[in-house]
């Protein structure tokens, strides 16, 4: 009996080990196989290779790569895209700004001038700014609450104080630049049509260009209340427009 | 017929003696009206000499003869139109000389330019066509329409994005229906369709054209459509009018005013929905063959003037402008600035655009682009070349016109900063920068950790630890500086320390242990509102404590039993048989709690 006991764990050590160590591996692998397909100069199937690994393997590289392969296919608005989900999280890698700016040169596209608080939030990926603002606050409340019970008094306690203060100032803006980021989407396709209402059947209410950034307002069902530019406003069916973070 | 043709002309032209003046400027038109007739019937021709310098004389007039047509002189007419211009008041005389003519003979016949005399001068007169058609051998059935809509486009097949002149036409029977209304304002909608953007509707005009044997009236409009969407697209367009038809007597006795009555006003108004024939237009795509690589969206006929200069010369590091003028009718809305040629001496900027329609639709105007240049060194250098295309629909085929570049001095500058070159080009070259080989950090969404509730729970832990480390830091202040405090936080930790030892005695049964306890708890508990030790608190200061608290006698009475108890069998010994320890361990606490208790 204790012999088919060992058997039957033996086995199944021998199924599992691999099946772990294949699960770990299985993003990297599929991810240069998607390269080698870019390197072959088959983009379709390089584009459809990217997106299998996502969206639960997601990072700055495979966007990016997917976003240059789309480029090469003339899909201007998932290019941008994979690009501006790039920069999301990676946002001071120059390669993906560069690339980012060719392919709206080339959907001639003239992007709306950032704010100034996304000027400061591409300084760090979001998650840096909200565990910067989140470490600086509770390290000003710390020293504003405790130093003073403690009988602290200084200069060290007054710079720390300052310092923690404006890092929390500062990431405060990073993250309102980001939550503006977080509010854009992309067009897909040139045969987007504003709508002015989220209905199959509504009017158009003007067009807009693949790879045009929108601002989402609202979403309803399959809909998002968007705007672009200045005087563009309507709503755009999730089959032609989508939104930069998840 | 010539002799009843000119008699009239003689007439007129001795009636426009009277007028006498210095014309200048004459300018002249002609129509029938209407420009369809059936044999026998009558139209109305007529030619009008417009002066914008004041009254004018007409000398003599060479009209020809038609044959087929009857004309009759039917007088002449006088108006006069002030109008205030930049350089004061002007007016415009108009002389109207009209003619009844009767088609005599079915056909086509053209009254042709012909000259008049004014003050020496010929003027000419525009021609004219009037359609004369066989009178109808048929009697109306009454099953023809009257009135329906049509919408003309230019072409079977338009393209996505194309600024596309379409013609809504409304076509009636005048014979049927003696007016047309609007029911609403404005009096067209899309009724099926997403796939167009709609304009203004405009340029209203009227005739009458023949359909089927029939005369009729056509009132058509313009309307810019631009297709959204690749495909077959349905397209309806919704008219809601109000018609005035011609009615029967009862209808009109019963309907309308007693004005309309005594006029013999007889008509029947109501509201109409006419819509337009229900068809699929195919749009398609523009092709990918031979298209720019920098195509500025224009799809229509599109000239470019010369680029301007705001100077003729410049200085290194200082900005100019250069303005493009592109004119032409097409989808302007669309029209994008055309891209420069990347060039290292020249830093440029996005241009200004503006645009200027030159009709009601905007189909036909000029776009402007205002470049800002900055020269990077000194030189004879060259404007960047501008690559202006646009796709014409009617050819099918993209039309690339490049605007070379100009030469302009530029001065070195010593006091201004060279100018970066242009971001894209400087950073990628070319083309687009390799792909990334490692596939980096990987992450399951693109969302912030700050939307996460486990991340925004976890914020608890901090603001949790501070709370306390505040509060514990705190009472060890107020421990330091509040002596009652400092004592009454002792007294409850000792007294809540020497009852549980007492509890422990009393379940142990160990009578000495327990009254020893019972002694210090008691000691503990009163020694609260004392600075004296509690151990050292005797009998008399206990009691003194107790009477001062406003304990009641028992209590007093139990707290001085529980020391002498505790001295009596620490020096003489007890016998364990005689204590109740239940009920002494219920005297201890009621005592400890009118002390004060262990709080």
């Amino acid at each position: 009996m204790s012999t088919y006991i060992r058997f039957a764990i033996l086995s199944l050590l021998l199924i599992a080990i691999p099946s772990a160590a294949n699960a770990q591996k299985s993003p990297i692998i599929d991810f240069d196989q998607a390269n080698a397909l870019y390197a072959e100069g088959k983009f379709e199937e390089a584009a459809t290779a990217y997106q299998k690994l996502l969206p639960e393997h997601q990072s700055a590289s495979v966007h990016y790569n997917l976003g240059n392969a789309y480029y090469h296919l003339g899909e201007y608005g998932p290019a941008i895209l994979h690009f501006e989900k790039a920069l999301a999280l990676d946002p001071r890698n120059p390669d993906i700004r560069a690339n980012l700016e060719l392919t709206q040169e080339a959907a001639q596209l003239t992007p709306p001038p950032p704010l100034w608080a996304e000027i400061v939030a591409d300084f760090a990926p979001v998650n840096t700014w909200t565990w910067l603002a989140v470490v600086s606050f509770w390290v000003a409340a710390a020293l504003l609450l405790l130093a003073p019970l403690y009988r602290w008094k200084g200069p060290l306690r007054g710079g720390l104080t300052a310092l923690s203060i404006l890092i929390l100032i500062a990431s405060g803006i990073g993250l309102y630049g980001w939550h503006v980021r977080g509010s854009y989407g992309v067009v897909l396709t040139d045969e987007a049509t504003l709508s002015v209402a989220p209905t199959a059947s509504s009017p158009g209410a003007g067009s807009v260009k693949a790879g045009e950034l929108a601002r989402i307002r609202k979403q309803h069902g399959d809909y998002y209340l968007v705007t672009v530019g200045d005087n563009k406003f309507g709503w755009l069916p999730n089959t032609v427009f989508s939104p930069v973070w998840d | 017929m010539n002799n009843r043709f000119f008699n009239p002309i003689f007439i007129f032209i001795v009636f426009s003696l009277c007028h006498l003046a210095h014309a200048q400027d004459y300018s002249a038109t002609s129509d029938f009206q209407p420009n369809i007739i059936r044999e026998g019937e009558r139209s109305r021709y007529q030619f009008t000499i417009s002066s914008s310098s004041g009254n004018f004389q007409l000398d003599s007039v060479e009209m020809p003869q038609i044959d087929g047509l009857d004309f009759q002189y039917a007088g002449n007419s006088s108006s006069q139109e002030m109008s205030v211009t930049n350089q004061g008041f002007s007016r415009t005389l108009r002389q109207i000389y009209g003619f009844q003519v009767t088609g005599q003979k079915e056909g086509e016949y053209t009254m042709p330019l012909f000259h008049v005399i004014i003050d020496g001068k010929k003027i000419e007169v525009p021609s004219a066509t009037l359609k004369v058609i066989k009178p109808t051998d048929n009697p109306t059935t009454g099953n023809e329409k009257s009135m329906w809509t049509e919408l003309e486009l230019p072409r079977e097949s338009l393209y996505v994005g194309e600024a596309v002149l379409a013609k809504l036409k409304l076509i009636y029977d005048p014979n049927q229906i003696i007016d047309v209304g609007q029911a609403r304002n404005p009096p067209f909608s899309v009724k099926e369709g997403d796939a167009f953007a709609i304009g203004q509707f405009g340029n209203q005009q009227s005739q009458d054209i023949e359909h089927e044997g029939r005369i009729l009236r056509e009132v058509s409009w313009q309307v810019m459509l631009t297709p959204l969407k690749t495909g077959p697209q349905p397209m309806v367009i919704q008219m809601d009018l109000v018609v005035a038809m011609k009615g029967n007597q009862q209808q009109r006795r019963s309907r309308h005013s007693l004005m309309d009555q005594l006029m013999g006003n007889r008509y029947e108004r109501q509201q109409v929905t006419l819509y337009t024939e229900d068809r699929n237009i195919e749009v398609q795509p523009l092709p990918e063959e031979n298209r720019p690589t920098y195509f500025t969206g224009g799809i229509g006929l599109f000239t470019v003037d010369k680029p301007k200069l705001s100077q003729r010369s410049a200085k290194a590091g200082e900005p100019l402008t250069m303005t493009l003028v592109v004119r032409g009718q097409g989808n302007f809305d669309r029209l994008q600035a055309p891209s420069l040629e990347q060039s290292d001496n020249w830093r440029d900027y996005p241009p200004e655009e503006q645009y200027f329609p030159a009709d009601a639709l905007g189909y036909v105007g000029y776009k402007t682009f205002e470049y800002t240049l900055i020269p990077r060194e000194a030189g004879e250098l060259k404007t960047p070349e501008i690559n202006f295309n646009f796709f014409d629909p009617e050819t099918a085929k993209y039309v690339e016109l490049p605007i070379p570049g100009q030469l302009i001095p530029v001065a070195e500058n010593p006091n201004a900063q060279s100018p970066k070159r242009n971001p894209v080009t400087a950073r990628r070259g070319p083309e687009l920068l390799s792909i990334a080989s490692t596939p980096g950090q990987w992450v399951s969404a693109i969302r912030p950790v700050i939307t996460d509730p486990i991340f925004l729970g976890g914020q608890a832990i901090p603001a949790i630890l501070l709370g306390l480390m505040i509060f514990h830091r705190r009472r060890e202040l107020r421990l330091q500086n509040d002596a009652a405090y400092a004592r009454n936080i002792r007294a409850d930790k000792h007294t809540r320390i020497e009852l549980a030892a007492a509890r422990q005695a009393a379940s142990a049964a160990d009578a000495q242990a327990f009254f020893a306890a019972a002694q210090r708890t008691v000691q503990a508990a009163a020694g609260r509102t004392v600075e004296q030790a509690p151990e050292s608190l005797t009998v008399i200061d206990i009691e003194a404590i107790a009477r001062r608290q406003g304990l009641s006698d028992e209590d007093v009475q139990n707290a001085r039993e529980f020391i002498e108890s505790g001295d009596a069998i620490r020096f003489g010994g007890l016998s364990q048989s005689k204590i109740d320890f239940s009920s002494e361990l219920s005297r201890l606490e009621k005592t400890v709690n009118a002390l004060g208790g262990s709080k």
